[in-house]
């Protein structure tokens, strides 16, 4: 499948909803969510806790834990890959889908060298046995992320280099075996300011030399603007709106996306007064039905108690709101 | 003379290495800070990890001795006070921290947590304390149901909201906020400052924000230290600070800051330093951010500049300012 | 750091679990058997060991002596019955014991940290470094025989690992930003270790004790039997096995019953102290799936 620019779909949601079954009762953590990214596009998955936006990326990384219960479908150039097991799957996740997390050490086994660990995967994923090749490329990928000392790198271990040493160096291992979709999973929130940004502009510059589609997972908005080309607002577990990110942080279609500009101090604008939503997230074992907004929502009407589709209200900008359906316009 | 003065405060930590634990090395993570806050104002101390601003604030409340310098409350030196001699500073400088779940005890109920200081400093009855405190809970803006209630039960909002009751129950003059948003979700970010900022209003109270978040500081802050490596690199009034900053350390970080609006994106003026700063182990010579910075020159290799000042309460620790 | 909700999610834990419901269930008789055995006994003066029935030596299980009786003619059904309350005493008398001693150790050393600190723990090791089982014979054997004395003794080589695991959380709890909070409110060091600190501290500590009772219980038997425990004729039913020990062979009823009660209590803590260790993991709590909520 391609989109209105010829350029074709990487990554598919098809009415994707993921439930967690906890002792406390049912979490749904994702309800009906679909969602594209495209070849050389990188997609913002943003919202507040419980919005979902995790789970998606874990769930298209094959990663849930095993008390998740997937529905609807996850399509990878068209393929389905929601239950992939076995051989097919580790021809999936690790080769053609990578992720990186919040936290660098996590990805990493502290036991073993970040050579051992790359090598790994190079030769797990592209088939190289030679060892000078294995270093090679290992070298060659470290440079890219910007590491200055690549072969002391290669031969430390974990606990041996900084948070943001560490998160190039996942960053690395995560390219390494060339893969076309690379999920972040807050890959920043732990990182000083400054040192963000350098991770950040690795990012796009990366996304372009690879030639890679990302699925960014934030809560920050400024975070969406600088590396993202799309944007999508996840609450409670639902899509709200979706678009290019310019286009929905400029003109924001959903009260939420709204309010949520509207309450996010700046640093580069005096803001006078703060708005703020009032009222609290909703309990992820007990979501209202209709729209989950709708409690804190200042535009609520009777007709938000049944969830609205995503509708194409600009070209490219989709959002899901009662506000937009036929007639009821702004 | 400020409400409250911080003199050339230095806290260095021992490194010890071996069997019997002999001294190898010190991180002198702060080397030096002077910081005045007066009645009714905000000042933020930003930096990131490494700076020094959390050991500075845990200075000012006394969680640490300092290894040199004085802090002088309302003229009086508090530095070596221990102890009930500690009573009145601590009746009037108080603490909100960054995680309200681990700074609230787990097995105490909210009523008894807000309760804890008035029973702690005050004589009042135990009818009198719960007045004053179902006062604090609405005065915070939360519903007396939640007095029974234990913290794990609340939100990150309502617990934040808690724990901010708790240290303005005795009136304090001074409230040391450290990072106090960071751990909670925006939606309920803008809730929180725009309580601390009412709250402030209403009880003529000053606050000591510690942050890495500049947007935070330039919404509530009247005053901005930034502080690198241990010292204070620039100082000025907020919207000076953010409009008009001439450290390459703060103009950096400043522009480091993600930005939503895209069109202020494209104004931003990106100054980048490379690598990342040294440990506070290894302070360089001269001054300490000429590795990384961009307009070093032989001067700033060799001697460390004092705080220049530049006019309108700016001040600048960086050779290129005194031209 | 266990609230409320989590034990009660232990015990739904506990409850699907078939096995752990087995420990449970055990353990729960064992303490009521425990409490309210010398007001169920048929007869008594057998069971205390006070009378003799000579005429009724060595008979092998039967209607009216479900487990035997034994060379003195006594009812072994009702001396193995009694002994659940002397286990009892045993299990409780030397955790509580060890608990008194250890949780102080291990809270000043925690709090204090330092010098004072690092001594009170090194005399802790030194403690620890005795294999449990030998440092409690050779105690038991200078303090002589005596429910008292196997209690203290226990007690003593027990309460190094109270100690320890006091120390370590309040290591981990003293720096955490709720202690921060209390330190800026003026409160003294005292009020901060017993309202703050301990409390925290003591939840995991509590339930392990808990569970450390069976241990206990085989412990103070493995003394008994070897000797130096609690001496005849009080029905404790590791000296109840060792006094079986000459006559195996001809009345192998004697040993097995005392030695069957002992094996099923003790599994029966372990059972549940597995289950409680499940129920405290996180990540398995998380991950449990439920069929048919």
């Amino acid at each position: 499948m391609s989109g209105p620019d010829g350029r074709k779909h990487v990554l598919e949601l098809r009415n994707l909803t993921i439930k967690y079954y906890t002792l406390t009762g049912i979490v749904h953590a994702v309800r009906d969510v679909s969602l594209v990214i495209r070849e050389r596009e990188s997609v913002c998955l943003v919202g507040e806790s419980g919005s979902g936006k995790s789970t998606i990326g874990l769930a298209v990384a094959h990663a849930l834990p095993p008390n998740a219960r997937v529905s609807g479908q996850i399509l990878f150039r068209g393929e389905d890959v929601t239950r992939l097991k076995g051989d097919d799957l580790s021809k999936y996740v690790g080769r053609k889908v990578s992720i990186i997390f919040q936290d660098p050490a996590a990805t990493f086994n502290p036991l073993f060298t970040i050579g051992e660990q790359m090598g790994d995967v190079i030769r797990h994923h592209r088939g190289v046995k030679d060892k000078e090749e294995v270093k090679r490329i290992s070298i060659d990928l470290l440079k890219k992320v910007g590491l200055p000392d690549p072969e002391r790198v290669l031969k430390s271990y974990p606990h041996e280099l900084s948070g943001g040493m560490l998160q190039r160096a996942s960053i690395a291992v995560a390219l390494s075996p060339n893969p076309e979709l690379l999920i972040a999973d807050e890959p920043t929130t732990m990182l000083d300011v400054t040192l963000q940004a350098q991770i950040l502009d690795l990012l796009t510059k990366l996304k372009e030399e690879f030639g890679l589609s990302m699925l960014f997972i934030t809560h920050n908005l400024g975070v969406a603007a600088e590396v993202c080309d799309r944007i999508a607002v996840l609450y409670a577990g639902k899509l709200l709106e979706e678009g290019g990110v310019e286009d929905v942080l400029l003109n924001p279609l959903h009260p939420y996306t709204r309010k949520l500009l509207e309450c996010v101090p700046r640093a580069h604008s005096k803001v006078r007064k703060l708005r703020h939503i009032p009222g609290t997230l909703p309990d992820p074992r007990h979501p209202p039905p209709g729209c989950p907004f709708q409690p804190r929502c200042e535009e609520a009407r009777d007709e938000c108690g049944k969830m609205p589709p995503l509708i194409e209200v600009r070209p490219g900008h989709r959002v899901a709101c009662v506000k937009y359906l036929s007639g009821g316009g702004e | 003379m400020a409400m409250l003065e911080v003199k050339e405060l230095r806290k260095y930590f021992p490194i010890r290495s071996g069997l019997l634990g002999r001294v190898v090395g010190w991180v002198k993570a702060v080397d030096g800070v002077d910081i005045n806050i007066e009645e009714n104002t905000v000042v933020a101390l930003v930096g990131e990890s490494g700076s020094g601003k959390t050991t500075t604030a845990r200075c000012i409340l006394k969680l640490h001795e300092p290894t040199a310098g004085k802090i002088l409350f309302m003229g009086e030196d508090v530095t070596k006070l221990k102890g009930r001699r500690l009573r009145k500073y601590r009746r009037n400088v108080q603490a909100v921290f960054q995680n309200p779940f681990l700074s609230l005890n787990p097995r105490m109920k909210v009523e008894d947590i807000v309760a804890e200081p008035l029973k702690t400093h005050t004589n009042m009855s135990r009818r009198e304390i719960a007045e004053t405190v179902k006062d604090l809970l609405t005065k915070v803006g939360l519903p007396k149901d939640v007095l029974r209630r234990y913290p794990y039960d609340l939100s990150g909002g309502q617990a934040q909201r808690v724990a901010i009751a708790r240290a303005i129950a005795l009136k304090p003059k001074l409230v040391v906020l450290d990072e106090p948003t960071s751990a909670l979700d925006v939606s309920v970010q803008a809730q929180i400052l725009n309580l601390l900022a009412d709250l402030k209003e209403e009880m003529k109270l000053s606050y000591l924000l510690i942050t890495h978040d500049l947007s935070v500081v330039r919404y509530i802050s009247d005053y901005v230290y930034v502080m690198y490596l241990g010292k204070i690199v620039e100082a000025a009034p907020t919207e000076e600070l953010f409009t008009n900053p001439q450290h390459p350390y703060a103009q950096a970080l400043l522009s480091a800051v993600p930005e939503p609006d895209p069109r202020l994106r494209k104004l931003k003026k990106r100054i980048i330093l490379p690598g990342e700063p040294p440990s506070a182990v290894n302070v360089p010579p001269g001054c300490r951010l000429h590795p990384r910075c961009p307009y070093a020159e032989e001067r700033c290799k060799r001697e460390e500049p004092e705080l220049i000042d530049v006019g309108n309460g700016h001040f600048v620790r960086c050779w290129r300012a005194s031209s | 750091m266990s609230s409320p909700s989590e034990l009660r999610i232990m015990f739904r834990m506990i409850r699907r679990n078939p096995v752990s419901m087995l420990g449970l269930i055990i353990v729960v008789t064992f303490v009521v058997v425990g409490l309210i055995a010398p007001y169920i006994l048929t007869r008594p003066e057998e069971a205390w060991g006070i009378a003799y029935n000579v005429k009724d030596r060595f008979l092998p299980p039967s209607l009216q002596h479900p487990f035997g009786t034994d060379e003195y003619g006594r009812d072994m059904f009702n001396r193995v019955l009694l002994g659940t309350r002397f286990s009892l005493m045993i299990a409780v008398g030397v955790v509580g014991l060890a608990l008194l001693i250890g949780i102080p150790v291990g809270l000043v050393a925690g709090y204090v940290g330092g010098k004072v600190g690092t001594a009170l723990m090194r005399i802790t090791d030194m403690f620890l470094a005795f294999p449990p089982l030998l440092l409690a014979i050779a105690l038991a054997a200078t303090l002589g025989r005596g429910l008292t004395n196997t209690i203290v003794a226990l007690a003593i080589s027990w309460w190094p690992w109270y100690a320890r695991l006091i120390f370590v959380q309040v290591n981990s709890i003293k720096s955490l930003p709720y202690v921060d909070a209390a330190r800026v409110m003026g409160l003294g060091s005292l009020t901060i270790m017993f309202k703050h600190i301990l409390p925290n501290a003591l939840t995991p500590i509590t339930v392990q004790a808990a569970l450390d009772m069976g241990s206990a219980i085989l412990e103070a038997a493995g003394l008994s039997f070897l000797g130096v425990g609690v001496p005849p004729p009080t029905p404790e039913w590791g000296l109840l096995v060792s006094m079986g020990w000459q006559s195996i062979n001809r009345a192998w009823w004697i040993s097995f019953f005392p030695g069957l009660a002992i094996v099923i209590t003790v599994l029966g803590f372990n059972l549940l102290a597995d289950a409680v260790r499940e129920a405290m993991d996180p990540r398995l709590r998380k991950a449990l799936i439920m069929k048919g909520v």
